[in-house]
Parts: C-alpha cells; structure tokens; sequence
C-alpha cells in the first residue's frame, strides 16, 4: 500500500490564482521518489498542500484528495500531520537561528519519553557527525551545508514515515550536495523511511530515487522510474543539461521543443 | 408611550376642530455619553430625566395636550458624533439639548448658538456661559465649578475657620480639574487662607503619589475635584494617608457608587449638592406611583433617589418649567421662546429637590446656589442651608472669562 | 461591470502604466469623482456636513497614516497629535494675517518637521517599540496643546476658526467646505496612487519589506523612513487644518486625543494596510458605522422591537461594530480592501473561476 497519494489535487491561491492544477503521485512505503520541475512550476506549492502549510501563504486545496496512510490528512492542521508522521524540510532550511543545535533538536521531540528522545538524538548525530562537533555555538551560526543538516536532523526527531525535503541541495556546493543525498539515501535504506525529495538538481536526484515526477506549470507532466527519465531525450536537454560532449558540428539551429506539450 | 402620545394627539386633533391651536409635542435632544467618559454620571442622570418627562406627559404639565420626548442618542463623547446626533435631533424638530459632555457641548456651542437653540450644561461645559449677554442660548442651569469652590470654602470658614489654615486641593489634571484654581487664588487673599494643588494624572486610577505630598503639606481642609472612578480612589487614598474624613470635601462628582466603592470610611466625608438626593420628594415620589410603579420607567428602579438620578430629574424640571413659561408666548415653541421661558423662571425649586433658581437675561446659572451635604454612612445629609456663596466673586469671575470669549469672536 | 477587460490590450508600457488600465474603471471613476462634485446639489445637508464631509476628511487623514504605515511600515499611534499640530497651526497662521492657502501649507510643513523629529528619535527603534516611541509623541503634544494658554487659546481650551477664503471662494457654506475637504482629499488619493510607482515609493516598500536588503540596494533607510515620516506629517498637518476650518471650526484639545489617534489605526488596519480604496472604507466604516448603529438601534427601541433599558441600548451598537470589525478580520484578515478587490478580481475572470497563474 503506498504511504501517500494525491489524487487530483488542485491549490487556489488568494482565491483567484490557480497554482497546481490536478496533480497526482504516489510514494510507496519506504521508497524513494523525487519530483522535478524548474522554477514556480508548484514544486514547493504540492508539498505544502501535503504538509499543511498553505494557509499562511493565502492558499487552499480546492479540490482533489490527499491521503496519507489510509487517512484523508485535507483537514488536519500541520501539527496534527507531523504527529501523524509526516515531516516537511522546508526551503531555505529555516532553523531556529537563536538556539544552539542540541535544543533545535530539544525543541523538535513532541514525546515524552527521555530514553526516546536520546536514541532519536544519538541516531542524529550519528548521521550527521558535523553537526555533534558545532553542538556549542548558535544554530544561526553554523554554516549553509551544517544548517541544512540540522533541518533534515530535526525532521527526523519527529520520528516520521515520510519526509518531504524542499531544494535541500539550494546555495550547497557539489561535494556538499553529493554528501547530504549520500546521507538521505541512508537513511532512506536503513530506516525504511519514504521520501519525496522536490529538487531542480535532476542530475543528482536522479542518481539516488527510484522514481521520479517532472511538473511543470502545475500539471505533472511526466513520470516513471528514474533510469527511464534519465534516458529521455527531452529530459536530457531539459534538466540535465544535455549530453556531455557537445558535438558542434550537429548543434541544433533552431530551439527544441518539449514534446510533451504539443 | 406611543399609544398615549397617539392618543393624545387624536383628542387634540378632534378638539382642534374647536380649539384655536393644537397640542405640540415638544422635543428635547438628550445626546449623551453613555459608553466612553461620562458613564459615571449619564446613566443614572438620563434615567431621571427620561423619568421625569415622563411624569410631565403622564400629569399633563404643560397643558393644552402638549407633550415632551426626549431624542435619546450616544456620543461616545466624540465630538463629531455629537455633530451628526445634534443635526438629526435638530431635523427631528428639538430646540433643546443636554451633552453632558465637555468636548461635545464645546464642538457644537456656536453652531446652537447660530441655529438658536437652547444648550443646558448643567455640571459641565464652560464656567463662563452662564452670562447671558454673550451666551444667549446656552444655560449652566446649576451652580457652575467656581460656584461649588465658592460654596465649599465657605463651610470650612462656617465649620472650622479659614485664617492661616490650610487647604489642599487634589485635582485630576485636566481642564476640569484646574477650575477651582482662580476661586482659591482670589479667596486665599480675602480670607487668609493658603492652599496648594496636588494634581493626579487622568484617570485617578492610581494616585498615591500625589496623596503622599498631601500627606507632608499637612492640610487642615482638603478639596477634592475629579470625576468618576478617580474620586472612590482619592477617597480611599486619603484615608491611608491618615487624611480625615471629616476633611474632605469633594466636587458634586461623588455619589452613592462611590460611597459603595469606599466603604464604611466614607463616613463624614462631604460633597457639594446642588440638588437633593433620596426618595423624600414630592417629585420622586410621584415618579415612583405614576411613572416607575406603572411600568413607564426607563431604567432599573434601584437608582430613583440616587444622587446623579435627581440631578437628572431637576434639570428636566426647570427644562420643562422653561418650556411652559415659554409656551405662554404662543405656539409652536421655538429656541427663542424656550430661551425666553427660562428667562422667566424666577424662585423656582421643584418642589423643594432644588434651591430657588431664577434666570435672568444676564444670569444663566440661576443663582448659584448649592448647600453641603455629608455622607452618614447609608445617605447624604445635608449640613448647610441652600445659598450661594461669593455671589460677587463668581459673578466677576464669570464676567472676566466671558468678555474674553467675546473678545476673541 | 462584465467583460471588462475584453477587448483591452495594451500595447505600449505606457498604457500598461497607467493609473487606471481598464477603460470601465476609468469611467467609474470619473463617474464617481462627478457624482461627489455635485453632491452639495442632491444630499441633505444633514447627511452632507454630518456623514458624507467627516467621511471625506477622515479618509483623507487614513490616507496620510497609511503612507506611513502601509507603504513604509512604520507603526504610528500618535497620528492624531500630527493632526492638531497642524489644525493649531493653521488657526494661529490665519489668525497671524496669513492668506488661508499659505497657512494650510505652512501648518502641514510645521507638522512634518515636528513629525519627523519625533519620527527620527523613534528610528531608532522598530515594532512595538515604534508604538511605544510615537504614544510618548501623542502624550506629549497633548500635554503641550492644553497647558501652554498660547496655543489652546485659554481657560475653556475652544478655539474658534476665523473666516476665510480659499481661492477668492470663501470657506463659509457647508457646500464649499465640503468642496475644499474634498479637492484636498482627491488629491491624496491621487498623489497616494502615483507615489506606489515613483522610485521614493518603491523604496518605501523596500524598507517595509526588509530594511537591510533595502540598504544592500542603495537605499538608505534612515533617509526613507525620514521622509515617510516627513511626507505623512505633512499630509496629516494640512488634513488636521482642513478638519478644523471645514469641520468642526471650533478646536478643542479632546478632538485629537488618544482615542482618535487609536481610531486612525482602526481605519487603516479594517480597510487594509497600504491602500486607497481601503483607507476609504477603513474611514467610513469606522467613523459612520456606529452612527449609523446608534441610529437604527434606537429607532428599533422607538417602534417597540428592543424593549431594553437605555444604558443597554447605548451598548448594544458598540457590541454589534466590534463583532462586525471582528466579522470582517475572519472573513478577510487583510481588510475590507481585500474584500472588494476579491470581488473584483472575481468578475474580472468570470465567467471563469480563475486567473491565469
């Protein structure tokens, strides 16, 4: 049974302006799955329809179906969504800048188990040893590569069956990057955790899931597993930018279209 | 009410066939606040005056089949609220109006005065309006703030003495509350008393300060001047300040809520009147059989009496009185006659609720009389006889301020 | 109302620019500018000088207060004191022997520097500390306003407008101070609308949004929030006059307490932060509608249908306006400006359901 379904779903925002229209995929448990897309194609906007988060921003879900488990989760509240096991890594990683890491992670455990909460905590660092050596300083200190490890590392203190991570690779170097999808696909096998990774990095997300949803313009417009898109040519001139030997000599005169939208 | 008004103008009507003039229904706009500043005072006070008109249209006084109704609105003391209510009240036809309420009566004074209509402020508004002659619309109707300084200097001389005594005078820090400065300063010279101001920030909810100076300035009289809430708290405050009830002297703002607030200390504190409270009136106790004991009260029974209800009541009285004077001249009754009717008034008291007042072109206090009376402990107790204290003083006082009105307009 | 935008491409930026793109909104407001014109003609003078003139006034003083507030972020609860500065200046100016015209100037520029001098002590500080800092300034000209006897004018602190003229028109019918009120309020509006697209604008918006990247771009906070202090003084200086010579045309202290500084806010916050349309309907609806409660709760009492006491009645408008603002802020939490370009924006696209995104 898959972990988590959109069927249809369609998000308003300022009750005029269609953003993501009718939009459906799945993640299986503990499978990998990415969804790609370039900019303002309602990457971020599905997984805050997901995550609850679209109040604030003045959106709504109009229509469709969200299920989680076998539960509709469309009118629960963000925090009611987490306790029932579904983490969002927000864009931009969003830490509470003024406490140290240790009492992000504090802040972070809704339970009340001691014992639990140092398992949780231990597992953490153990994942992310950078994270144990900065443990002093304030978490607005710690640099672009730690904070997002902090992010990912407080997610996993709600002990969660999916974890939706947004751009985790956003302002990181490659080697930084290469290191936390290392990381996340860890995780991911050892933990049996589902994750749906949103990234504009398709090259290196599509090393790592499974599977993979290209939106664009709020429509999802391809999928399948990853190998398959890698391969697509359209894919290839699109997000992966191209093959990697240019031949000069067979440059294209004119500007390709995307089959997909005829 | 409806009904009887309706009715009574049906009589009218039938016996306008043969009668020369039909019955009028005069109007008075009683535009108040009763949810911002004033709330203290205007809920008792409209309560008597809505009361009391009543009673009129219930005994006929002003004969013929006329009658009184009161257009009752909130101003929530906001100056163009009271703008929009005075020119609706003004289209409804009244010629009459009570704001109770200094920034009100204040945005509206010259236009009233242009349309010619008649603007009562009784306990409120400007000292200096009671002269006729550069007021010609507007009545004080009672005893102004210099008068009721005036009146309360004089008991302590009559009680205690004044020469080299001396007085502190706590005040909320307000235009109001610096009133009595003028009076104090011309009657320390005259009778050798001296006094010293103490001012508490609006609104008196906390005044310690002030009462720990009164405290070493170690008065033998203290006046205090605010309104509302402000006044149980300089009470109470003096009190532990090893103040005297018996030293007390308070402004007309201190009533049977604020004895409540008090307690048992309130005993022996003092207060200026400037009508009687209780039920032991003929007037009160004919609106009690005909108005309240009938059902035509406008409010909860439990405040007939209250100090602040019969205020409300002896303003309607002389209003009312004004208005039949006024309607000898002729009919329909217009601001120029009800001003000549108040005119007219002369030795008027209600009944005994209110000292003799007569208003003149010149003099629209009516006088300036007032007495002192005492708390006992459950009611106020007179302790002087009506009379107006200072007469010349408060007039010359007025005379000054109002030509410096006049000069400036 | 339908199919207004069918039919209307722009075809150059400067079409695209302009105030009013849609010719139906053109014509509206024309329309409405026209029907306000000559309201002196069709309104009862007591719905003239009683509803329709505090409104005009009033909303133009929301418009003053939102320039700061809305468009340059600054929190300003003493903008009723800005409003007396300028309403004591201009009495005192004209009553100096300076042309009325001059004093209205005079007095919104003695307004804006106070303003900004008051504004630059409190840059310092940001939020709830700004509140803080523009009270202190609300306490303080108050204080100042009734006990110096120079500018109150006296013991009974009522000042009363002397006669004048505004271009050879003279200030005296109801129907000329509600054409000044008016021109002046127009005016803001219009100037309030160009100054979102001129570059002091957008920097006011930057500093709103974030001071600091605002300064990474050149644009110095200080200096802005300066002038936004500076520009909205001025406006609510010479809205101040305009209140007390076309008004009220008696000052007193109490008409620019705290209470109506709280007001302004109330008007800005309910219509909608940084916007025209809201500011006046921010304005009329905090000013007219407990009026307009006050009167129909009473004559409901009149025919029998509330048979409460009067105490009751006073408050039961006061209840019913504070569920309604209440009502409002669930309904549509940035204001009733919110309201109306929803339902605008609703039959813009309709017959279909949504824009384009």
């Amino acid at each position: 049974m898959p972990a988590l379904v959109l069927e249809n779903v369609e998000v308003i925002y300022d009750k005029v302006f269609l953003a993501i229209k009718g939009v459906s995929l799945e993640v299986g448990e503990g499978e990998m799955v990415a969804l790609l897309g370039s900019n303002g194609a309602g990457k971020s906007t599905t997984l805050k329809s997901i995550s609850g988060l679209l109040g604030p921003e003045r959106g709504l879900v109009t229509r469709g179906e969200i299920r989680f488990g076998d539960r509709s989760i469309l009118n629960m509240g963000a925090p009611e969504r987490v306790a029932g096991g579904l983490v969002h890594v927000l864009e931009g990683r969003r830490i509470f800048g003024h406490l140290t890491p240790d009492e992000n992670l504090v802040a972070a455990y809704r339970g009340r188990s001691v014992a639990r909460f140092n398992e949780l905590r231990e597992q953490v660092y153990a994942y992310f040893p950078r994270l144990k050596e900065r443990i002093k300083s304030k978490a607005g200190y710690l640099s672009g590569g730690e904070q997002q490890m902090l992010a990912i590392g407080r997610a996993l203190m709600t002990e969660p069956k999916l974890i939706m991570l947004d751009e985790p690779s956003l302002g990181l170097s490659p080697l930084l990057v290469q290191e936390i999808f290392g990381i996340i696909g860890e995780i991911n096998a050892r933990e049996g955790l589902s994750v749906l990774l949103v990234e504009q990095n398709a090259a290196a997300t599509l090393d790592i899931v499974s599977r993979a949803y290209l939106i664009e313009q709020g429509q999802v417009v391809m999928s399948g597993a990853a190998d398959v898109l890698k391969s697509n040519p359209d894919v290839q001139d699109f997000y992966l930018g191209g093959a990697e030997h240019t031949d000069y000599r067979n440059v294209k005169h004119y500007r390709r279209r995307k089959r997909w939208l005829a | 009410m409806t009904f009887l008004r309706k009715l009574a103008l049906t009589t009218a009507l039938v016996a306008g066939l043969s009668a020369p003039v039909a019955a009028e229904d005069v109007k008075f706009g009683l535009l108040q606040d009763f949810t911002a500043v004033y709330t203290f005072v205007t809920g008792q006070y409209n309560q008597g005056q809505q009361d009391y008109l009543a009673l009129v249209n219930a005994e006929g006084t002003l004969g013929d089949g006329n009658t009184v109704t009161a257009i009752v609105r909130d101003t929530g003391n906001q100056p163009q609220r009271g703008i929009e209510a005075y020119n609706r009240a003004k289209e409804e036809g009244a010629i009459l109006f009570d704001f109770l309420s200094t920034p009100v009566s204040a945005a509206i004074l010259d236009q009233a005065q242009a349309d010619k209509n008649v603007v009562i402020t009784p306990a409120h508004g400007r000292g200096d309006a009671s002269d006729g002659t550069v007021f010609p619309y507007v009545f004080p109707m009672l005893p102004t703030y210099w008068a009721q300084a005036a009146a309360l200097i004089e008991h302590m001389k009559e009680t205690g003495g004044l020469e080299g005594k001396k007085i502190a005078i706590v005040h909320i820090d307000s235009p109001f509350g610096r009133e009595p400065g003028p009076i104090l300063e011309a009657l320390s010279k005259q009778e050798g008393f001296e006094f010293q101001a103490f001012p508490y920030a609006s609104p008196g909810n906390e005044q310690s300060a002030a009462w720990s100076e009164v405290r070493r300035y170690r008065p033998d009289y203290v006046l205090i001047w605010g309104a509302g809430g402000g006044q149980a708290v300089s009470v109470r405050t003096a009190i532990q300040n090893g103040i005297r009830p018996e030293q007390i002297h308070s402004v007309i703002w201190l009533a049977e809520t604020d004895a409540a607030n008090v307690g048992p200390q309130m005993k022996g504190v003092k207060r200026f009147e400037a009508t009687a409270s209780g039920t032991d009136h003929p007037i009160i106790q004919r609106i009690q059989e005909k108005v309240i004991d009938a059902g035509k009260g406008s409010g909860d029974q439990a405040n007939v009496g209250n100090s602040y209800y019969n205020l409300g009541v002896a303003t309607m009285a002389v209003a009312v009185e004004a208005a039949r004077l006024g309607l000898e001249e002729g009919q329909p009754l217009t601001g120029e006659t009800l001003k000549a009717g108040f005119e007219k008034i002369a030795g008027f008291d209600a009944e005994g609720l209110m000292p003799p007042v007569t208003y003149t072109a010149e003099d629209h206090q009516g006088g300036g009389a007032g007495r002192v009376s005492e708390w006992d402990g459950e009611k106020w107790v007179p302790v002087s006889e009506w009379k107006a204290s200072y007469p010349e003083l408060i007039r010359q006082v007025i005379e000054e301020s109002a030509a410096k009105y006049a000069a400036e307009h | 109302m339908f199919y207004r935008l069918s039919g209307t491409y722009h075809t150059s930026y400067q079409a695209d620019r302009k105030l009013w793109k849609i010719p139906t909104d053109r014509w509206l407001v024309i329309g409405l500018l026209i029907l306000a014109l000559l309201a002196p003609l069709y309104v009862s003078p007591l719905y003239l000088g009683s509803y329709v003139l505090p409104w005009v006034i009033w909303s133009a003083a929301a418009l003053s207060l939102t320039l700061l507030m809305g468009l340059a972020g600054q929190l300003h609860f003493g903008f009723a004191a800005v409003m007396a500065i300028g309403a004591y200046a201009s009495i005192h100016l004209v009553r100096a022997g300076i042309p009325f015209e001059i004093a209205l100037l005079l007095s919104g520029l003695i307004s804006a520097v106070i303003g900004a001098v008051f504004g630059g002590a409190a840059l310092r500080v940001k939020g709830l500390y700004l509140v803080m800092a523009t009270l202190a300034m609300q306490y303080l000209v108050d204080w100042v306003v009734v006990n110096v006897p120079a500018i109150s004018g006296g013991a009974h602190a009522t000042l009363r407008t002397p006669e004048v003229s505004f271009l050879f028109l003279p200030i005296e019918s109801l129907a000329s101070r509600y054409w000044l009120a008016l021109g002046w309020a127009v005016l803001l509006t219009v100037f309030f609308m160009n100054v979102k697209r001129t570059s002091f604008g957008r920097a006011l918006v930057a500093i709103r949004d974030k001071d600091f990247a605002a300064a990474v771009i050149g644009v110095d906070p200080f200096r802005t929030k300066l002038m936004a202090f500076f520009t909205s003084s001025f406006m609510g200086g010479v809205t101040g006059a305009i209140l007390a010579f076309c008004f009220y045309r008696a000052v007193t202290p109490e008409q620019f307490g705290f209470n109506v500084s709280i007001q302004l806010v109330a008007m800005v916050l309910v219509g909608g932060l940084g916007s025209v349309i809201g500011s006046w309907l921010g304005a009329g609806f905090v000013l007219l509608a407990p009026i307009f409660l006050t009167n129909l709760v009473s004559g409901l009492a009149a025919s029998g249908w509330v048979p409460v006491s009067q105490n009751f009645l006073s408050h039961l408008p006061l209840m019913i306006y504070g569920a309604m603002i209440i009502g409002f802020l669930l309904l549509e939490p940035l204001g009733l400006a919110k309201i109306y370009d929803n339902i605008r924006k609703y039959f813009l696209v309709w017959p279909f359901r949504h824009a384009r995104s």
